[in-house]
This record gives C-alpha cells, sequence and structure tokens, in this order.
C-alpha cells in the first residue's frame, strides 16, 4: 500500500489548481507549497528507494479539504500523509509527538490524577518545560482534565430502551468534555434507545495524523473486534466525535486494512446522521422546548469528508427559537495535533484566523461544532461558548433535567 | 560579415558539438553552425537511452562493441547527464528462450555485461513488468539527458576557444577546383549573412547529410527513418526495459527524469522536415509496451514526438533495424576528390564522442598536426548542477516555482537568461525542463513571457510568440489526446481561448 | 434520504438550479465530484460575446440573442428562449445585491482587459472589474506584486499602451505567493496600507490603478474602496489565472445562500450508481469506501459540465456519459475530434447530451429516455461555449430551467 507502484491516481491531476483554492495552509504560509505541487505534484518526483527529502509535506494540516473539491478525484491528502510517514519513518519522532499523540493515556491513569496534571499545565515551569524541551506552544493551553470520567458516569447511569445502540464516545469526552457524553446518552434515551458502551481505545486517528501507521494499526485492531462484536448483538454504533468517527469509517479499511473494518463501517454512523435518518423515518423525538439562542455552527473538516452533509445543522433547526447559521469557512487550523506544536503554533492561529472573522460576522453567542479539535481552538481564538450540537439539542428536549452546560 | 576558421563544423547536434570540443581541446580554432538550436535534430528527439550496447549485441555487435566501450567512458565524464538505472531485456512467453540463450552469449562476445534474472527476481525489482514474463536479463543500460550532454561539450568547447553560431543556415557552398572555398550561411532569425572561410569542412548535419552534400554536388547513400516516441505523465519503471526479441516496434521504455519515454516506431521517410506520429503508431506503441508493463494501457500520456535515425545505406534491403546503427566517416577527398570536406553521419548518441574523436583524428592527420584527443578523460563541466529528482522536490517551497510540473524554479531561469543572449523561447525551453511536465507548458511558458518581458529579454510581440508556443504544443498532445489529456486541453483552452480570448 | 429533487454537478449550472428549486420551497440535494469550473475560470459572466450583427458593443444582449436563436434553433438557448434565459440572470443576479453586483454597460457586452493584454467582450460584470473598461480612455497603471507569478504589469502594460509595476511585498520576499494568499492579505487593513503606500509612490498622473483579481474573497467591495481611498484613484481588477478568487466569490455566496435555505450539500462524492425502471430514474449511490449510500428524489437533473467536471469522459474510441450512460451525440470518430491546430474550431466541443426542448435526455431518434431526468449546463450538445463566449450563460440559462421544468414534470 505505501508503495503502489506506478501510483496511477496522481496521473488524472490535471493541474487545474482547485485545491489550491481552498488549501488553508498555502493560504497562510509560503512554507506549505500547497497540495497541487505537495501531492500529485511532488508524487511524480517521488522514486521509492530515494530518501525523503520533503520537509515541508508535515505541514498538511491534514483537512481533506483538496480531496473534496478535486473535480478529477485526485486523492492528495493520501499522497500527503503516506510521504509525510515516510519522511517521519526516516527522520525519527520527536518524543512530543508520540506524546501528543498518546495523550490518552493520561486519562488512563484515573481521575485522582486530572487536578495534579491540569495543576501541572498551568505551571509556569512545567509551561516552559513543555514548550523549550518538548516542542508544544506555551501559547496553547494543553486540555483539562474532569474529575470524573465519562464512563465512570455512565456506570452509575442506568439506561432503558428499547433498542440496544452501541456508542464510541472517544478518548477526549472520556477525560475532558464528559458533558458530552451525557448529552449523548439522553438524548439517545429520550429516543428509546439503551445505550451501551463498547471495550474501545483511542481510535488511533491522532497516530495516523502523524504519519504513524502502526501506532494507529495498533489501535485500530484493538477497537475492531469489539465494534464488531457490538454489531453481531444486533446494534448500531454511533459516534459524537467526526474526527474518531472518520477514522473508525473509513481510514481503518482504507489505510490501514483492518479485517472487519468494511463491516464495522458499515454499521457504524454518526450521531446526527443517525438523527436524521430517524427524522426521515418518523421516529425522532422532537417535542423540542424553545431556545432562544443565537448559535453559530462549524463543520468540522472530518464531518464533510463523511459526506453526509450536515445532519446536525438541519436537525437543530427544528429547535424553536434557536437561530443557527452555518459558519462559512474552511478549516479551524487546529489539526488534531498540529496546533500544539510550537513551529505549527503560527500557521495553526493564521489559518484560524479566517474562522473567527467568519464567526464575529455572525455575532453569535454561543458556537456548536462536532468535533473536539475544533472545539478547542475556537475557544482558544474567540473566548466564546463553543459546545457539540448535541449538547443544545439535549436542552432542547430535556431542559431542566441536567442544566450542567458548560465546557 | 567575413568569417575564417580553421574548422568550420555545420550541425549542432551531439556529433558536432562533441567535434567542436574534441577540436577546442585540441588547440584548433572551430566554428560551428547550426540552422537551429543545439539537438534540433535526432539528438534531441530519440528516447535518452543511455546504450549499454545491449540493443545491438545480435544484430550488429560492432556497433555494441562501441555502445559499451563509450558507456564506460561517459560514466566518467559526464555524471550529471546519466542516470545509471541498469536496463533490463524482458523475455516473454511468446518469444522464448532462444533468442534469450543467443543475446546472453552475444553480449557476452561484445563485452557487455549481462546477468540473468529469474521471473521473480526481476519482479521484486519492477512490479510494474507482467507478471507473465519468463526472465529478465540485465545489463548497464541507464538514462542520458542529451540536452545537458551537448550544451556541457558546447560550453567547455567555448572555454577553450570553440566558437558556435544558432540558428545560422548554409545557404550555399562556393567551391573552387577541388575544395569548398567559402560557404555562406545566413542568420535566420535576424537576417544576418556570412561568408565563412576555412581550411576544412565538416558536415555533421545527420539526417541532413545529403542535403548538405548535394550543395557540393555531391550525394551520399542514406536512408531517413522516423521513429516514434510517447511520454508517460509519471516513471514507470526505474529500470530500462527492452524487449528481449529481435528488433521491433514498442521494444523499449526509458525512464528520463519524472517520465517514462516509450519507443519506438520505424517508418521509412523521403523528407527530413515534416513528419508527425501517426494514430496508428501510437496504438502499435500502447498495444506492444503494454505488453511489457501492463499499466500502460490505463496509463496517462502527456506527448507524442518523433524523431528521425539518419542512418547510412548498406546493400541489403529490408527493416532500417537491419542497417547498421554504427557510424560512417567519409573523407570526400579520397572518395569524391573535395579534399577539403569530410561527413560524419549515423551512430548513436552514446556513441558522439567517439565519433567525434575519429572525425578529429582523420582531421589532424590530414592537416598533418599531432594533436591528440582529450575528451575521454577530461570530463564534462556542470557535475555539480541539480539533477537527481530529490534536488528538486527539496527546493518546494523555497523559492518561486515557475513550472509546476517539473518544479523549476524562477532562478534557474534566470540563470539560462542570463548566461545567453537566448530570446528564441524554444532554445530556453531547451536548456531548462520548462514545459516537459503533466501540462506541457500550458501554464509556465505564460509566466516565463512575462519575465522575459520584464528584463527586457522579449522580442517581438509576447502573445504571437505563444500562440506559436501553443501550437508547437499542440503538435505534441493532438495524438495523445483521450481520458486525462482531453480533461487538461479543455483546461488549456478555457485558459488561453476563454480568459485571455487569444 | 429523499428529496424532491436530485441535482449532481456543482458548477454554476447545478447552483442555479438548486437556487431555482429551494426557492420554490422543494427539498434539494446537491452532490459535486468536486468544485465545479466556477472556482477556475468564472471572473464575468459571458451570455453570448461573438461578434454580433453590429459588433460586440453596439448590439443589445436580448437582440442578439434573438437572431442567435433564429438562427441556431437547437443551442441550448434555443430550447429556454431569451425571455426565460432574462429571467434567469436576473435571478442569479439576485443573489448579489449591491454593492457587489454583477452589470451589463447599457444592456450590451463590454470589453475587458484580460491577463495577457488583450480585451474579452463579457456580458455581467462585477464591480470590482467595471472600471477596466475604460483602460482605453483613462490613463491606467497597472500593478503586479514581486513573487505572484500569474500576473504580469510589465507585459501588459505593453500590450495596453500604459504603465506598469510590480511591488515588492514586506512579507516572504523570496518566496512565492499564492492568489488566495494575496486576497486573503488584502482583507487586511495593514496590508492594504501597506500597498496604498506602494502604489502612491508609482503613481503619476493615472486615474485608473488595474490588480489581478485579487482584492478579497469576502469583502472586495470594501477591500477596493479602502485601496481607493488610500492612493486616491479608481482601482479595477483584471481576471487571472486559475484558481479565480472572483469564481469562488460566486461559489461561496451560492453555498452560504443554500445552506440557509436548507439545500443538502455533498461536495467530494461522486455519484457511482443509479438505479433506473423503465423509463425514471429511482435512486443514486454514493460510494464512500467502504460505504454506499443511497438517495432517492422525484427528479434528477444532470448538470455535470463537460470533460473537466467528469460530465462527459473520452476513452480511446469514443465518448461517454458516465451516470446515466446517457447517449452523447458525437459524430465521427477520435481522428475528428480535433483540429490539426490548437486555435482550430475543434468538433468535440459540439459534442454533448441532445435533449427535448424541456431538456430531458433523448435518443438519436429524439424519444426522450428518462421522464424525471432534466440536464443543464455545458454537457449539452449544440453549443461552442469558447468561441461563443457563453459559458456562464449557458450555466445560468439551462439550470435556472431546468429546475423550472423539473417541478412541472
Amino acid at each position: 500500500m505505501h508503495n503502489s507502484w506506478p501510483k496511477t491516481n496522481s496521473d488524472v491531476c490535471i493541474r487545474c489548481a482547485t485545491c489550491m483554492a481552498v488549501c488553508p495552509v498555502s493560504r497562510v504560509t509560503p512554507l506549505f507549497p500547497g497540495p497541487k505541487h505537495a501531492g500529485p505534484g511532488a508524487e511524480r518526483f517521488r522514486k521509492p528507494g530515494d530518501p525523503s527529502v520533503d520537509k515541508w509535506i508535515d505541514l498538511c494540516i491534514g483537512c481533506h479539504l483538496c480531496d473534496l473539491v478535486c473535480p478529477s478525484g485526485v486523492s492528495i491528502s493520501e499522497m500527503n500523509l503516506i510521504a509525510k510517514a515516510k519522511y517521519l519513518d526516516e527522520k525519527g519522532r520527536p518524543f512530543r509527538d508520540w506524546l501528543l499523540t498518546h495523550s490518552y493515556l493520561f486519562g488512563q491513569l484515573g481521575s485522582f490524577s486530572s487536578s495534579v496534571l491540569n495543576r501541572l499545565f498551568q505551571n509556569g515551569v512545567v509551561k516552559w518545560f513543555v514548550e523549550s524541551i518538548l516542542g508544544i506552544d506555551r501559547r496553547r493551553e494543553l486540555p483539562a482534565y474532569q474529575s470524573s470520567t465519562f464512563r465512570q458516569w455512565f456506570k452509575s447511569h442506568p439506561s432503558k430502551g428499547q433498542r440496544k445502540i452501541a456508542y464510541f464516545y472517544g478518548c477526549y469526552i472520556n477525560t475532558n468534555e464528559v458533558e458530552v457524553g451525557k448529552a449523548t446518552v439522553q438524548v439517545l434515551e429520550a429516543n428509546g434507545f439503551e445505550v451501551f458502551l463498547p471495550p474501545q481505545e483511542c481510535c488511533g486517528i491522532p497516530m495516523l495524523g502523524n504519519g504513524d501507521f502502526n501506532g494507529a494499526r495498533k489501535m485500530a485492531l484493538k477497537n475492531v473486534p469489539s465494534l464488531l462484536q457490538a454489531i453481531q448483538s444486533g446494534s448500531d454504533i454511533i459516534f459524537s466525535s467526526t474526527s474518531c468517527g472518520h477514522m473508525i469509517k473509513h481510514e481503518y479499511s482504507h489505510l490501514l486494512n483492518i479485517p472487519g473494518s468494511e463491516e464495522v463501517a458499515k454499521h457504524t454512523f454518526d450521531l446526527f446522521e443517525y438523527l436524521r435518518n430517524l427524522l426521515e423515518s418518523g421516529n425522532l423525538n422532537s417535542r423540542f422546548k424553545k431556545l432562544p439562542i443565537k448559535a453559530a455552527y462549524f463543520a468540522p473538516c472530518h464531518l464533510r469528508s463523511l459526506g453526509i452533509g450536515l445532519p446536525a445543522l438541519e436537525i437543530l433547526r427544528l429547535i424553536p427559537g434557536l437561530q443557527i447559521d452555518n459558519i462559512e469557512a474552511d478549516c479551524c487550523g487546529l489539526g488534531g495535533t498540529f496546533g500544539f506544536k510550537k513551529e505549527k503554533y503560527e500557521i495553526s492561529q493564521e489559518i484560524g484566523k479566517d474562522l473567527k472573522e467568519a464567526i464575529d460576522r455572525l455575532t453569535p453567542e454561543i458556537v456548536l461544532t462536532d468535533c473536539e479539535g475544533c472545539r478547542m481552538q475556537i475557544r482558544h481564538l474567540t473566548g466564546l461558548k463553543v459546545l457539540h450540537p448535541i449538547q443544545i439539542l439535549r436542552d432542547a428536549l430535556l431542559q431542566g433535567i441536567d442544566k450542567e452546560v458548560g465546557r | 560579415m567575413k568569417l575564417q576558421t580553421e574548422i568550420l563544423i555545420i550541425g549542432g547536434g551531439a556529433t558536432g558539438a562533441g567535434i567542436l570540443r574534441d577540436l577546442s581541446l585540441r588547440g584548433i580554432p572551430s566554428l560551428l553552425i547550426e540552422k537551429g538550436d543545439f539537438l534540433s535534430g535526432a539528438s534531441g528527439r530519440n528516447h535518452g537511452l543511455f546504450h549499454s550496447g545491449g540493443r545491438y549485441v545480435v544484430s550488429d555487435p560492432e556497433a555494441a562493441r562501441e555502445c559499451i566501450a563509450e558507456n564506460r567512458i561517459l560514466r566518467k565524464i559526464a555524471p550529471h547527464c546519466i542516470e545509471e538505472t541498469d536496463g533490463f531485456f524482458v523475455s516473454l512467453p511468446e518469444d522464448g528462450p532462444d533468442f534469450r540463450d543467443r543475446f546472453i552469449q552475444a553480449c557476452k562476445d561484445a563485452n557487455v555485461p549481462a546477468h540473468l534474472l529469474s521471473r521473480d527476481e526481476a519482479l521484486s525489482l519492477e512490479p510494474g513488468l507482467t507478471p507473465t514474463l519468463l526472465s529478465a536479463v540485465k545489463v548497464p543500460d541507464g538514462a542520458i539527458d542529451p540536452f545537458e550532454l551537448v550544451l556541457s561539450n558546447a560550453k567547455d568547447a567555448e572555454t577553450y576557444g570553440g566558437k558556435f553560431l544558432l540558428h545560422t543556415g548554409v545557404t550555399s557552398l562556393l567551391m573552387e577546383e577541388n575544395k569548398v572555398k567559402t560557404v555562406l550561411a545566413k542568420d535566420l532569425l535576424h537576417g544576418e549573412e556570412y561568408q565563412i572561410e576555412a581550411s576544412h569542412i565538416i558536415n555533421a548535419t545527420g539526417a541532413w547529410a545529403d542535403e548538405f552534400l548535394k550543395l557540393a554536388g555531391l550525394r551520399v547513400a542514406m536512408a531517413l527513418s522516423k521513429g516514434s516516441m510517447l511520454i508517460t505523465n509519471q516513471r514507470l519503471t526505474h529500470r530500462v526495459i527492452n524487449r528481449c526479441r529481435p528488433p521491433s516496434d514498442g521494444d523499449i521504455i526509458v525512464p528520463n527524469h519524472t517520465v517514462s519515454i516509450l519507443g519506438t516506431t520505424s517508418v521509412r521517410l523521403e523528407d527530413a522536415e515534416n513528419f508527425e506520429v501517426t494514430p496508428q503508431e501510437v496504438s502499435r506503441l500502447i498495444r506492444e509496451t503494454s505488453r511489457m508493463i501492463p499499466a500502460i494501457e490505463e496509463a496517462r500520456f502527456i506527448r507524442a514526438y518523433a524523431g528521425i535515425r539518419p542512418l547510412f545505406q548498406s546493400e541489403e534491403k529490408g527493416d532500417d533495424r537491419a542497417i547498421s546503427r554504427g557510424f560512417v566517416l567519409i573523407d570526400h577527398g579520397k572518395k569524391d576528390g573535395i579534399k577539403n570536406l569530410i561527413t560524419i553521419t549515423g551512430g548513436k548518441l552514446v556513441t558522439y564522442r567517439l565519433m567525434a574523436e575519429k572525425t578529429s583524428d582523420l582531421l589532424c592527420q590530414k592537416m598533418g598536426i599531432h594533436a591528440p584527443c582529450s575528451t575521454h578523460l577530461k570530463p564534462l563541466p556542470g557535475a555539480g548542477k541539480l539533477s537527481g529528482l530529490k534536488d528538486r522536490l527539496k527546493t518546494l517551497g523555497k523559492s518561486e516555482t515557475l513550472c509546476d510540473c517539473e518544479l523549476v524554479r524562477k532562478e534557474e531561469v534566470e540563470e539560462v537568461l542570463k548566461e545567453g543572449k537566448l530570446k528564441n523561447l524554444q532554445d530556453i525551453l531547451h536548456r531548462t525542463r520548462l514545459a516537459k511536465g503533466t501540462c506541457q507548458g500550458g501554464f509556465c511558458v505564460y509566466r516565463l513571457l512575462g519575465i522575459l518581458n520584464e528584463s527586457g529579454l522579449a522580442e517581438g510581440d509576447s502573445n504571437n510568440i505563444l500562440k506559436g508556443f501553443l501550437e508547437e504544443r499542440w503538435k505534441g498532445i493532438r495524438p495523445i489526446l483521450w481520458g486525462s489529456a482531453v480533461k487538461e486541453e479543455e483546461l488549456m483552452e478555457g485558459i488561453y481561448k476563454g480568459l485571455f480570448n487569444l | 434520504m429523499h428529496y424532491d429533487l436530485i441535482i449532481i454537478g456543482m458548477g454554476l449550472s447545478g447552483l442555479m438550479a438548486a437556487k431555482t428549486a429551494v426557492e420554490a420551497g422543494k427539498k434539494v440535494l446537491i452532490i459535486g465530484k468536486g468544485l465545479g469550473c466556477l472556482t477556475l475560470f468564472s471572473n464575468t459572466i459571458d451570455v453570448l460575446g461573438i461578434p454580433l450583427l453590429a459588433g460586440p458593443e453596439t448590439t443589445r444582449l436580448r437582440d442578439g440573442l434573438s437572431q442567435w436563436i433564429y438562427d441556431h434553433p437547437e443551442h441550448p438557448y434555443g430550447k429556454v428562449g431569451v425571455e426565460k434565459i432574462e429571467e434567469a440572470l436576473s435571478s442569479f443576479n439576485s443573489l448579489f445585491p449591491p454593492p457587489y453586483t454583477f452589470q451589463s454597460r447599457n444592456e450590451t457586452n463590454s470589453l475587458i482587459p484580460t491577463g495577457v493584454g488583450t480585451f474579452r467582450p463579457t456580458y455581467l460584470i462585477p464591480s470590482t472589474m467595471m472600471r477596466g473598461i475604460a483602460l482605453k480612455e483613462k490613463k491606467t497603471l497597472l500593478i503586479g506584486f514581486k513573487g505572484y507569478k500569474d500576473f504580469y504589469s510589465q507585459r501588459l502594460a505593453d500590450s495596453f499602451e500604459c504603465r506598469g509595476a510590480t511591488l515588492s511585498l514586506p512579507e516572504s520576499p523570496s518566496t512565492e505567493i499564492t492568489a488566495t494568499a494575496l486576497a486573503r492579505w488584502m482583507e487586511q487593513p495593514s496590508f492594504r496600507e501597506f500597498i496604498g503606500t506602494e502604489v502612491k509612490k508609482q503613481i503619476r498622473d493615472e486615474e485608473l490603478i488595474g490588480v489581478p483579481a485579487v482584492l478579497g474573497v469576502n469583502d472586495p467591495m470594501g477591500v477596493r474602496k479602502d485601496l481607493e481611498k488610500k492612493i486616491g484613484a479608481s482601482v479595477f481588477e483584471i481576471p487571472i489565472l486559475p484558481p479565480s478568487i472572483p469564481g469562488m466569490r460566486i461559489f461561496n455566496r451560492f453555498k452560504e445562500r443554500l445552506i440557509r435555505r436548507g439545500v443538502t450539500f455533498l461536495i467530494g462524492h461522486p455519484v457511482s450508481k443509479v438505479t433506473l425502471n423503465e423509463k425514471r430514474c429511482e435512486g443514486i449511490e454514493i460510494a464512500h469506501p467502504p460505504v454506499t449510500t443511497s438517495y432517492s428524489a422525484d427528479h434528477y437533473i444532470l448538470a455535470t459540465g463537460r470533460f473537466m467536471g467528469g460530465g462527459l469522459e473520452a476513452d480511446r474510441e469514443r465518448i461517454l456519459e458516465p451516470i446515466f450512460n446517457l447517449p452523447v451525440f458525437q459524430p465521427g470518430s477520435q481522428e475528428d475530434w480535433f483540429g490539426r491546430f490548437f486555435f482550430d474550431k475543434h468538433p468535440i466541443h459540439r459534442m454533448g447530451i441532445l435533449t427535448d426542448s424541456s431538456l430531458h435526455p433523448i435518443d438519436e431518434r429524439g424519444k426522450p429516455i428518462l421522464e424525471n431526468v432534466w440536464v443543464a449546463g455545458t454537457i449539452l450538445a449544440g453549443h461552442h461555449y469558447l468561441d461563443e463566449k457563453s459559458r456562464e450563460g449557458i450555466e445560468i440559462a439551462t439550470g435556472y430551467w431546468s429546475a423550472k421544468k423539473a417541478m412541472e414534470g
């Protein structure tokens, strides 16, 4: 797969530059030559056996926008990812990358450590260490760990319903945004589902995004059997993080060739895609209460790549009183772990600027988006309250049950 | 204008440039004139194979021996022009082992190193090969950049006092008794006329040798054979892939920079000026080469072109490939009584140096001077140049890229512009890799014309030059218009006919 | 999912069809394999730019169109008719209220300057380009940017017989700047301040300043106004090589408005299969490996463009329409597709899908093939949009008309 030769896919590139119109990175820095050059252009110059020299490939943020707009169907970001993996395999990865891609391990330390970690991350000396030695930009707030994990909450939460559904919540929800997990469970229960949590590990997208195919494969090999078991027991799988979802649904089979992943993909759905299907079949609980809020919705890159439209926007529009606009911007700039890296922080923030301006034009009270990375970045950029759309939907559905809506 | 020189060389192909360098190194004042740019003939229109001699070991062992000897020399003196890829001679089931065994024996006889590889060994090195192959024989073939080679020769010659006039064509010869007294020539771009007097004249005009000799009332028996080639968008293999059978159409695939070149056909021509690649040739090339590399059926092509092989006619008739690829050196003093005229023709790109050496030796002998050849020892200039693919890749994002397909930097082009008084667009394209990639100059030539204008080098109406380029480009593109190439053309027409309303 | 209308193709014709249908209250899905050609070429709206009866600048487009339709009844315009073409154009215009509008001068074609120093006839011109028409009459200074390789002010100035200058930019002096990066910088006041000062240094007695079309994606008129204030002269844009920033403005406006009205957008996902039952399309599939998703609708519009957009495909023998496998009008064999010279009128451009007067695809004998499928845009047979200078006009008119017809059907 890494060295399929000859690589016919870049043959279909007609040099039209549509990708150059949308690339968020080349728009803000000349250091990245842009998808037309970095992808099918550079591919013509890569000979198997030649050492990697394309250092700039690491600046591809992996947003997939170039793939989506290409009128010829060139898989540009895939070429970039494979070139990036080769480059890093040869040159070696900094310990920083390992830390960033294995942050889920912190969550496994147990909740008692969360306050220790949080305090540690605030400490000036630690920040200095994190930036100078590790190369993680000190201006970036490190995610705060919550005192109790989503899993812990769920254990004490008896879920009841007519139909079982499996939930892949992802690491960040488990340790940092427990509220999103709760809202997901509550909305699904309000629609008659009994939620259960199949055993799961990090989906592996942080590793994949950093060109660590082996690390990602390890994660996928743990998740797929567990998810298959859930499917065999007759339930579908939903995810609330579009990054985890895209990884499981598409990259497990496409890039990683994990046995069984195709079957998993067929039964795995984005949370709002699932709700939209319920709406279509007339089974969505839409007894929404009025929510007079002015919100702006941002479609994360991985949601766009899922190719399911903007289901959250469609569902949220059913809520009376909720004024919601789509934010016309390309990419938030965080790119998973990309924006944490010292050498990429400025680029990440420049990309984010365009998003911030688009948000400012809409003057919302809150911003909604399905990806934890985007939420983190938008908070960092705007200081606004940023939620997962399911939290608003939960509020509209169950106003008063659990008003604890927070970061 | 009157010009005087000891030796006048007619023709700026590899042979002419090689002779200019050889004589200049021997300290003999020489002038080369060429009616186009360097490499306007066969030297610039071939598949860029750096012959090991393998292709001739069976049919023409003498030529094969010359090839392998020169192959060894050029690796030393012109490493920047050569990519040492190795080559395979692939046997398919229908070829059978008989020819292969003869081939291996002939390689031994001609001193061409040859190693037999099993099917699996060949496939592991070249996964694009058809899995049905029987075996492959490895020989020291490679890829050569003829432009770099010839331009390096010319540059070195200049350093040692050699002179050349490009775009200067011979209009007539003034004869006196048993010699050529004056050569009348004309600058074809600016109209200046020259009367050139030289003690000796060398006819190195390749396919035009007979035409030139007619000016002196002489003839040489030449066959003109058109060979057509196709260029793919990407390199399909790492090595040169030959078919292990008697020479025939579509039996070679040469990797060259970012692309592969599929060759060739052989069609007898009467005229060296007007020829094009026919659809039948395109189909035949794809059909035959895809037998060795099946992906060729689906591959994207970016250009088709043809060159003319100047072949010295021997007595036997038959396939042109049977005519010797060895070269011919004619002393017209001995043959026809014109004592200061020599013709050198035939041969291969890879034997250009040897041809130059033999011609210069003959001249020295005629002039009665002793000046030994040193071209086999002295390296050509330019060995440090950016040449490898990865060198180009490295510079991406660091400077302005003029040609997005071949990653040609603006500085590179500006350097070429600084070097010479180049005003002809095609001359600049010859000296860089501009317009040699996927879009074939669709974007970068527009940019080049802008730069020429801004540096005050533009001559004439830029839009006429642009239109002329697009028509020249079209000749190579029209034969391969299907699939993605049609899409690409819609883009180009959208730009030039739509957006720019040319 | 089920929709009232599924549109395949994300170019100008598909977007116009989506706009028309959603404004009539329909539930619409629009699917694009990628972005259409909008972001490559569309700067202005060509409708019919061929030299008309008395030259392009003096004939009212309406009269020219009537004559054209009279002479070419099989042209896509012939199926829509002058009145509906005008209706479609004003529907397009309604998306662009002031300050960034598309207008014609006296309902005739105008000649605008191009990036190689020629003029091209076009009909609706965005506000940022309008003043370029006066280039011949007014003293003009053309501005290029060092490191931006797709615009050469000196070369243009030579052709237009005016002056040109190239500005060095404050940031990244030695590397390259893309059009999108320039457009983004233009939206920053500090950059405009810099450009304003630099242009002022270059200006002598010029009244007009011509710049490549990079005056920002979001608020080009705001950018221009600010620049003009700083420079003290009128500024206009000249269309550039792809990607087209003005084209992005058009696309973004459509997308923003259509999403707001509830149109579902699927970008980057080609249709992999259609299900047909006798003379009806019953559904489509989108393969996004390893998952396939099905969608259905009452009506379908095929607006996939020509070769670049993938609406038509050419193999070594013939031309195909890959989605519905509709018959493609294509006289002759591969050798006849293209002329001997690049600047020939290539026969391949006239090929395409044949339709009846309501844009239903028909076979060679004129029989409708699919009752609930309509065809719009440049994929249609019988036009030569490059020579006619009619690309956007055909897209807007047939996009609009196909949706109208689909809603009737």
